[in-house]
């Protein structure tokens, strides 16, 4: 019944990371919206065909396959190989892709789309209904273990071929996020033949229509090789040119240590990076001769999400209380060097349907924290200073299986503590976050999530989202339960026209703000640095890099 | 002369003021080295910082004081613990007899046939992260070396005339080893603990390096180096400092610790 969530992301702590990324970044409209940054460069004349770029990228997929996979990496190293049927703008409006068009029952549970009968597969297959319905079938069957795309899609009940080039796709219920989930790489289409094989020999090489294929697959801590698709002639209208791809081919290679891949890019070892930390797009803005692509990511904010059910944080005023009393604009500011901009609310402001109203409840105001703490109760002081009620210190576990996020655990922890709150932080292996995660044993947990729309407060607040051992691994680890926000849901997800469903989420996210159910920190933001050679960057809805369009000027 | 007798007491004047960082952090230096300050991020050398601040706007000059301690004892704790145990398997090679004494010595093989720091990663990765853990890792890892030479000791002094005499006398075998043969097999193995002390310093910086060693934020020059490897574009500071700091350290150790084998091997003669 429930929306995009990733239920099944238990077994591995990187994939829940890695999931929970995913899934943020993976409903994502943003899209190819934020457009190029700083460095971008006016292409210098018209595209030149030829050449190879070699990028490298920060972290392989664990599975190339994005019908099984939920990563981030899946989703760039995949999309190259696979089109979808409809296609999302940076605005987030759909236009034709593999579906020349469609339309959509009145009760909102019969999609029929009318397909391109002109397009074929690399391996040499004709692309029809019966290749979509296949892929359909594929990303729902139990045994593709599908770790995102299948929840990305939970309202679907079945499809068929009405013709050779007509498919029909018939919902449990209605769902106003199902295109935007067929715009994403995890629903991409791939070759029904291929479909047919092993789980482990997709997770290695996959067949599409796409502009690139790949002979060799993905190769475990290497990366991947892709070559141009000749035949390539149905390239959605907004990617801004037709026919093949520019690049002949293109080299990817993991890269996984950020100073490694900066280095790697002005050492000329490659053309492109992606996926840079700020030092890196700091350093990089100002050298000559590189230029650096970058878009927020639309969706939720990378914050602390504290638990609401248990412990001390189901005080909402300890709660309102960490939110005034810690400057996070600054501390974001200063750690990430200005690179990420600062969060003003549970999403990014370049989602589409993100409330501003709401902003001024995310300011820093001291005085206002010590009197909430005081109100609740909090009033003592122990030897070290921090607060204490009934003779008890007011701690708060920060439960983490991230290095990442260190030097901004380091610094929030030191302003709790002159705000006398004690953050404990535990940097715990994998498998032990996941074990507490579903327990609810923390006090807060930090993560991002990157959605092209205010559909994604869903999965994060939605009751039926709250991480348990029963359900296994998902999204709401504020652990949020509020009937007035449920009905909110019901309403936006039968919602048909999109002011309607704005209208309701911006009320969704007034009830979230009032509860301060989330303490949001900053917006990702995705990079795409390169030689000025590079041309034609952009990026894809979901926040990718477009690898499509890019041509070298030398 | 003169030279290498300059060289000696820099050595050890560096060893004592190390020494004394470490037993006494305190009197370095009044600042916390682990109070992080959002508003000074690498702040480079000079003003209030004299080797400027960290990542997290952390003393830098605190955190190498401090640092002394976890950074020097477990690479000194790991050559203690390498040093009684290897004796005590060399001696028991040499005088349990030749079974004995093959058992051991292909076992010793075993270990010392696996590259070392894979060794300690395996012994880590098992015990988990941490100080301790650490230290019994290079503690292993270096055991058999230790354990080699008191060997050879042993069983090159078991046919000299002062043993055989001891024996002579009706000594016990236990005695004749604990009064006769350990203290004379003792000075090579010394001299190797001095030397291999650098080494083992490096080694347990390394450790931290990849995040193997004490846990943080405790102030650790391997850990410290790390942690600053990302902001090396921005700011030299909190690399070149730590780094320097284990140079020195095991420059000094070396030195004194050459000079004492020297002496060692003089002595032998």
């Amino acid at each position: 019944m429930h929306s995009a969530t990733p239920r099944t992301r238990t077994h591995r702590p990187a994939a829940l990371a890695a999931g929970v990324t995913a899934l943020l970044t993976t409903l994502v409209t943003a899209c190819s919206a934020g457009g190029s940054g700083d460095g971008a460069t006016a292409a210098g004349g018209p595209p030149r065909d030829g050449g190879t770029l070699r990028l490298a990228v920060a972290k392989e997929p664990e599975c190339l396959d994005p019908h099984q996979s939920p990563t981030e990496a899946a989703r760039l190293l995949s999309r190259p190989i696979l089109d979808s049927l409809v296609h999302q703008t940076a605005k987030g409006a759909f236009e034709p892709w593999l579906a020349k068009s469609w339309t959509i029952s009145p009760d909102g549970r019969t999609y029929t789309f009318t397909l391109r009968d002109d397009v074929a597969f690399t391996d040499g297959a004709k692309f029809d209904a019966a290749a979509v319905v296949a892929n359909l079938n594929h990303v729902v069957a139990p045994a593709t273990k599908s770790l995102l795309a299948s929840s990305l899609i939970s309202a679907y009940k079945s499809a068929r071929a009405v013709d050779a080039h007509t498919a029909e796709v018939t919902l449990k219920q209605p769902d106003s996020g199902f295109l935007g989930a067929l715009a994403l790489p995890n629903l991409g289409i791939e070759s029904p033949a291929t479909l047919k094989g092993s789980a482990a020999a997709l997770c290695k090489k996959i067949v599409g229509t796409g502009p690139f294929r790949t002979t060799g697959g993905l190769v475990a801590q290497k990366g991947i090789d892709y070559t141009k698709n000749p035949a390539y002639d149905w390239a959605p209208k907004s990617a801004g040119h037709t026919g093949p791809a520019h690049l002949d081919g293109i080299k990817v290679q993991i890269v996984p240590d950020n100073a490694s891949r900066s280095g790697a890019l002005t050492s000329g070892q490659v053309d492109a990076a992606t996926g840079l930390d700020p030092t890196s797009t700091k350093t990089l803005a100002k050298t000559p001769g590189f230029a650096l692509h970058k878009t927020s990511f639309p969706g939720a904010n990378y914050s602390y999400w504290p638990n609401t059910a248990e412990g001390p944080l189901a005080d909402v005023s300890v709660r309102k209380a960490l939110r005034a009393g810690i400057d996070w604009s600054t501390i974001d500011q200063r750690v990430n060097f200005g690179q990420y901009p600062s969060a003003k609310g549970p999403l990014s402001t370049t989602t589409p349907g993100y409330d501003g109203s709401q902003a001024s409840a995310y300011a820093y105001d001291p005085a206002e924290a010590a009197r909430l703490l005081d109100a609740a109760g909090w009033t003592g002081r122990d030897a070290k200073g921090y607060r204490t009620k009934n003779g008890k210190r007011l701690r708060v576990e920060h439960l983490w299986s991230d290095p990442s996020v260190t030097n901004l655990a380091v610094q929030i922890q030191a302003a709790a503590k002159k705000l006398g709150v004690e953050f404990v932080e535990e940097n715990v292996d994998g498998g032990t976050f996941v074990k507490r995660l579903l327990a609810g044993d923390y006090d807060i947990i930090d993560t991002s999530f990157s959605s092209p729309g205010p559909d994604v407060l869903r999965v994060l607040f939605g009751k039926e989202n709250i991480p348990t051992p029963a359900r296994g691994v998902s999204n709401n680890m504020a652990r949020y339960d509020n009937p007035a926000v449920e009905q909110l849901f019901t309403q936006a997800r039968h919602a048909t026209d999109q002011k309607e469903q704005f209208r309701l989420y911006g009320e969704v996210q007034r009830h979230i703000t009032d509860d301060a159910a989330v303490l949001p920190i900053y917006s990702p933001v995705s990079t795409f640095a390169a030689r000025t050679a590079v041309q034609g960057t952009g990026f894809t809805a979901d926040g990718s890099a477009d690898l499509y369009s890019i041509w070298l000027a030398s | 002369m003169t030279r290498p007798r300059i060289g000696l007491w820099l050595g050890l004047a560096v060893l004592a003021v190390l020494a004394a960082m470490a037993a006494f952090p305190g009197l370095f230096t009044g600042v916390d080295p682990d109070a992080a300050n959002v508003n000074a991020l690498l702040r480079p050398p000079g003003g209030g910082h004299w080797l400027g601040t960290d990542q997290n706007g952390r003393d830098l000059y605190a955190r190498i004081v401090y640092g002394a301690r976890p950074s020097l004892l477990i690479g000194a704790g790991a050559v203690a613990l390498a040093l009684v145990g290897g004796t005590l398997v060399g001696v028991a090679a040499a005088q349990l007899g030749r079974v004995a004494d093959q058992i051991i010595s292909r076992l010793l093989d075993v270990v010392l046939s696996v590259p070392g720091l894979l060794l300690v990663f395996l012994v880590v990765a098992v015990l988990g992260p941490g100080s301790s853990t650490a230290t019994i890792g290079l503690a292993v890892v270096s055991l058999p070396g230790f354990a080699r030479v008191a060997r050879a000791e042993v069983i090159s002094l078991r046919g000299r005339a002062y043993v055989e005499a001891a024996y002579g006398f009706g000594w016990s075998r236990p005695q004749v080893v604990l009064r006769h043969v350990l203290p004379n097999a003792l000075g090579p193995v010394l001299a190797l603990a001095t030397v291999s002390l650098g080494a083992m310093i490096v080694a347990s910086s390394s450790l931290s390096f990849v995040g193997l060693g004490p846990r943080p934020p405790t102030a650790e020059w391997g850990a410290m180096l790390a942690g600053s490897r990302e902001f090396l574009a921005l700011a030299w500071w909190p690399a070149a400092f730590p780094g320097a700091a284990i140079t020195l350290a095991v420059l000094a150790i070396t030195t004194v610790g050459r000079h004492l084998q020297r002496t060692v091997d003089g002595s032998t003669v």
